[in-house]
């Protein structure tokens, strides 16, 4: 098999990348540099090291580690993180250069091209600067458990970064990509104790507890960018599919993993099923966040090429009803999701081992509780954008976040705040999620908002769903 | 729905509520039954630091038929424990756990989890601590103190801050607390120095000035000033470990104005005092276990421990640590050179003239991981796999009250990842220097992990052990000739003594255990006077008199700190165990010193 044929086999997005990357001098230049700057730090180390003080001696290695962290971090970031999304803005924005609308490539592809090639591309960075690292491990100070660690660590932040850029570029406007450069590396820098203090255990006690969260966190938010990305540059048909049915297989996935973990965790010494309920309940919340904003943008009946793509049989285009374009069926989704989830908070309540029932399913209560603001504010914020057509959809979300959240939080923590608690005012607090702090009994009158909020809209999402259910496709 | 769901929520908090009730007491796993009997989480003020001791005690049984193996492991902070337990025994088991410092804040989360394995099977449990807790730093006040004091405090502050909170006590002094856990947190007490103090609280303030408290007695304006404390113009400081107790009368600021300014110069003075190296810290921790041995041993081992500390610290350690070898960077510069020259040009350009540029991404990982392997060779094969060590230990061995006092001195270097657990005694008081800087830990019983030696650093550290040993050593003297039975467990390399008189003797040559062997007289006569093992150990360390392949001329130097009816033996086998770990290759020298009785 030749190397054309190898290439015809593989994904052509990626195939295209790579070939384009070796042909541009910024990134011929920058390795270039990269190897210089990596020789010239030996050098001076070199030079210097027999005069060197035995305290400085160990830590050398980790100062020299450190520094080409920094090092191979700048060439992703012009390579990967920069240079990439800039080439996707300038596709996007110009329509004879767009995939998505020339070819029949699908949007899902073309996300997978890119990402992949660029993740290859800095796995490649990080391999040039390999030989260099080992030196740092023999120059003492730094084990190799912590560069693992750290590499570890940093990797799938900087995966994460390429999407993140990718994502924000398939917008197509050049006025982000300034953003995506300042904001990745610094993220990234920033990011980067977070990875290592999972790397090395410190967040949350075990360490192989720590990692299995942070692989946990990591596939969550990249499948996530990855939907977001696609529902980007999908130009027809159903943008939201990938997304919501993401979201639901999230859902279902950790809560699967709490319940099977739980039952196993006599045998598995590094569980915390306290933490672990709080985190994925966490994830779930973030995820839930996207949903319900999403929805709030979404048009208010589901497009033609979706109504024509309709499934036969009426299980089938309920399901697809929930998961396709349109307001209604993403409120409708937003309510499965919350029912799905509290299903399974309360299965824990009650059917949890005795010895588990401890403070996890507290945290995982609040959670669902701002679930329902959540949901309550999007509600609120389509009855108005329903009742006032010229209202944006943004500034109605804008304006109810100001009048539930933001004025009632600022009075009761002008009135009655005081000793870290809310005094005899609190009750300003009930439109806000803040009153879990007070008691987590009230918070549940989020729910009750949450229902009354949904009357209005009920006749609407009954209307959309029967249309979508029930009337027959027109004939072609 | 509701008939069912409720009779299912009250047996879960009933079901809650027996399982509170369980926590506290005991649980059983398996055939052990475990059962708390104390556990502190032990905030304490060093150095402008903000630390969390934990000590947790469970009385552990073996209810079962057959043995059974109990690991104990501790996380945040670390700590391993394993006992193994016959059927029936029933053992103490004491997990503690380093302090643990938590900088920069006056609130610290501390919630130590714990993992219970019996024989290889993890168990859950009910065993854990509230999460977080305030970082206590206050003034306690008895209450038999005049309500007034108080504005003293604030014109004589002997605190470090005004937002010290001030507590007062509840009971009288005759009842106060016996366990000196219950003062951890306050950095000065206040009483009244006429007060009636019972002998054990007197005994338990002394540990908590001892790690760092200051205890201020007032002496009310009406009272007589106590016979017992020097009158230095209305206030007299006593040392104690790192605290004081401060004997003062009080006066009000505005009538003496002067004298209060001088009060608090000396105040100031004493608050810049910094104690050195921290080593009189564990007083309070492992205390029990060498209560059990001669007070006369303890202060020896005390002393010794000092010295070692001062040996080990910067200005020695060269001559006492392993000096990690440093790599050559030379060679090694050039072979970057090479993988430099050869991924980045050679490759580009060798691939651009075939038009398969993107193969670039199959031969730079290629080059990279050769030149990866090749480092690895290179520096590995220069150093090897070893686990080196260089132990200098120093037994002092009273035969007759049967105890031994040891220091060990410890440098350790893994070349590469060390594998090897290091264990520790219950009698072991360990000290970890690193970075010039010095670490006290109690680590009684415990396993520290491999990881502590981190590749090619050196790891220092001391052990101070105090054991009953029933070993002896023999001296013969019959017919004008000297003999002496090794009584060791291990082989001599050297042995000299001195008789009653103070004749000098010594014999050269491998000594096996239990061999009787003859010693030949020498003609030294410069007899120490008093027998000074601290003093002794210090002298042989700094004079690098600790070495296997020592002279006569060497031996000879050592008669000059043996008294008449002593003895010096010089093992190249650890004698009275190990310093928690035995390296694979380096030095190691034990000297045993004591005295000795003639037959």
């Amino acid at each position: 098999m030749t190397l054309d044929d190898l290439s015809d086999r593989l994904n052509p997005v990626f195939v295209k990348e790579t070939r384009q990357l070796f042909h541009n001098k910024t990134v011929l230049t920058t390795l270039v540099l990269l190897l210089v700057a990596e020789l010239l730090m030996h050098l001076i180390i070199a030079l210097n090291y027999s005069s060197m003080h035995e305290s400085t001696l160990e830590d050398l290695g980790m100062i020299s580690f450190v520094i080409q962290q920094v090092m191979v971090g700048l060439a992703i970031l012009i390579i990967c993180i920069g240079r990439a999304p800039m080439i996707f803005t300038q596709e996007r924005s110009a329509k004879e250069l767009d995939y998505s609308r020339i070819s029949v490539i699908s949007p899902r592809s073309i996300v997978i091209g890119k990402v992949i090639s660029q993740v290859v591309v800095m796995l490649d960075i990080y391999t040039i600067a390999m030989p260099f690292m080992f030196i740092a491990y023999f120059l003492r100070g730094v084990s190799i458990p912590q560069m693992v660690g750290w590499s570890m660590g940093i990797i799938p932040i900087y995966v994460l970064f390429i999407q993140f850029g990718l994502m924000l570029a398939s917008f197509g406007k050049k006025n982000l990509l300034g953003f995506i450069f300042i904001f990745s590396y610094v993220g990234a820098q920033a990011l980067v104790p977070i990875g290592l203090g999972f790397g090395s255990g410190h967040l949350g006690g075990d360490v192989v507890f720590s990692i299995f969260c942070y692989v946990i966190t990591f596939i969550f938010a990249s499948t996530l960018l990855f939907s977001l990305t696609v529902a980007v540059i999908t130009s027809f048909g159903n943008r939201v599919y990938w997304l919501r049915l993401l979201g639901l297989a999230n859902l279902l996935l950790l809560i699967a993993l709490n319940g099977s973990l739980s039952l196993c965790r006599r045998k598995i010494s590094w569980y915390d099923a306290d933490d672990f309920l709080a985190f994925s309940s966490f994830l779930i919340l973030v995820q839930f966040f996207i949903t319900v904003i999403i929805c709030l943008f979404e048009r208010d009946e589901p497009g033609a090429r979706v109504m024509a793509e309709r499934p036969d049989g009426r299980v089938r285009r309920f399901l697809r009803f929930l998961l396709s374009s349109g307001r209604a069926g993403g409120l409708a989704f937003s309510w499965l999701y919350l029912l799905i989830w509290g299903a399974a908070v309360l299965g824990w309540m009650l059917l949890a081992p005795v010895e588990l029932f401890l403070a996890g399913d507290a945290v995982a209560s609040v959670f669902y509780i701002i679930a329902f603001y959540l949901l309550f504010y999007i509600q609120f914020a389509l009855i108005l954008v329903r009742s006032f057509r010229k209202l944006k959809p943004e500034y109605a979300g804008i304006l109810v976040f100001f009048l539930l959240f933001v004025i009632p939080f600022l009075l009761a923590s002008v009135m009655c705040f005081e000793n870290g608690e809310f005094g005899d005012y609190w009750m300003l607090l009930v439109t806000t999620p803040v009153c879990c702090a007070r008691s987590v009994e009230i918070g549940w009158l989020g729910m009750l908002f949450c229902l009354v909020t949904l009357l209005p809209l009920c006749k609407y999402v009954y209307a959309s769903m029967k249309r979508f259910v029930f009337e027959e496709k027109e004939a072609k | 729905m509701m008939g069912r769901v409720l009779p299912v929520c009250f047996s879960r908090v009933l079901a809650m509520l027996l399982l509170v009730s369980s926590v506290v007491l005991a649980e059983k796993f398996g055939d052990i039954t475990m059962v708390r009997v104390g556990g502190e989480l032990l905030p304490t003020i060093d150095q402008g630091g903000y630390f969390c001791n934990v000590n947790m005690r469970f009385r552990v049984t073996n209810t079962g038929v057959k043995s059974a193996t109990l690991r104990v492991v501790m996380r945040e902070p670390d700590a391993i424990r394993q006992v193994r337990l016959e059927p029936g025994a029933s053992t103490l088991l004491n997990l503690q756990a380093p302090m643990t410092e938590f900088h920069a804040s006056y609130y610290y989360r501390s919630q130590p989890t714990f993992s219970i394995w019996v024989n290889g099977v993890n168990y859950p449990h009910g065993f854990h601590f509230a999460g977080y807790r305030e970082h206590v730093k206050g003034f306690l006040f008895s209450n038999s103190l005049p309500g007034d004091t108080l504005k003293y405090l604030f014109y004589w502050k002997l605190g470090k801050n005004a937002t010290d909170k001030s507590y007062t006590a509840s009971d009288s002094m005759e009842n106060w607390s016996r366990n000196v856990y219950d003062y951890m947190g306050y950095s000065v007490i206040w009483i009244d120095a006429n007060e009636y103090v019972p002998d054990d609280v007197k005994k338990v303030l002394r540990q908590w000035m001892f790690d760092g408290g200051r205890l201020v007695r007032c002496v009310m304006p009406e009272d007589k000033w106590p016979d017992d404390v020097p009158d230095k113009g209305g206030v007299n400081v006593e040392r104690f470990g790192k605290g004081d107790m401060v004997t003062f009368r009080p006066f009000a600021r505005k009538q003496r104005e002067k004298e209060f300014d001088e009060f608090m110069n000396k105040a100031r003075a004493y608050e810049t005092y910094q104690p050195e190296l921290g080593v009189d810290l564990p007083a309070i921790v492992n205390r029990q276990g060498y209560d059990l041995l001669s007070a006369k041993m303890q202060t020896e081992t005390e002393l010794a421990l000092t010295n070692a500390v001062t040996l080990f610290d910067k200005s020695n350690k060269k001559s006492l640590a392993i000096e990690s070898p440093k790599v050559s960077l030379g060679p090694l510069m050039l072979v970057m050179l090479l993988f430099a020259v050869l991924v980045g040009p050679v490759n580009y350009l060798w691939l651009r003239k075939r038009h398969k540029e993107p193969l670039l991404l199959l031969t730079i990982p290629l080059i990279s991981l050769v030149f990866c392997l090749m480092v690895v060779f290179f520096v590995s094969f220069s150093f090897g796999f070893k686990l080196e060590g260089e132990i200098s230990a120093f037994t002092y061995f009273d035969q007759n009250e049967k105890v031994a006092s040891s220091v060990f001195l410890c440098s350790l270097m893994a070349n590469s990842s060390n594998r090897k657990e290091l264990v520790f005694g219950e009698t072991d008081h360990l000290v970890i220097m690193e970075k010039c800087s010095l670490f006290v830990l109690d680590k009684a019983g415990m396993v520290l992990d491999p990881s502590i030696l981190k590749p090619r650093t050196p790891l220092n550290y001391i052990v101070r052990r105090c054991e009953q040993r029933n070993e002896r050593i023999r001296c013969i003297l019959k017919d004008g000739k000297a003999e002496f039975v090794n009584g060791l467990p291990v082989p001599m390399e050297h042995f000299i003594a001195r008789d009653a008189e103070g004749k000098a003797f010594k014999s050269t040559g491998k000594i096996a255990e239990g061999a009787r062997h003859q010693m030949d007289a020498c003609g030294n006569t410069d007899v120490a006077k008093v027998m000074e093992p601290n003093k002794l150990m210090t002298e042989l360390c700094e004079k690098k008199l600790l070495k296997a392949n020592m002279t006569s001329m060497d031996m000879d130097l050592l008669f000059h700190y043996l008294p008449k009816g002593s003895f010096l033996a010089i093992c190249s086998k650890p004698c009275f165990s190990t310093p928690g770990i035995l390296p694979d290759k380096g030095r190691a020298n034990y000297v045993v010193f004591g005295p000795v009785t003639w037959e």
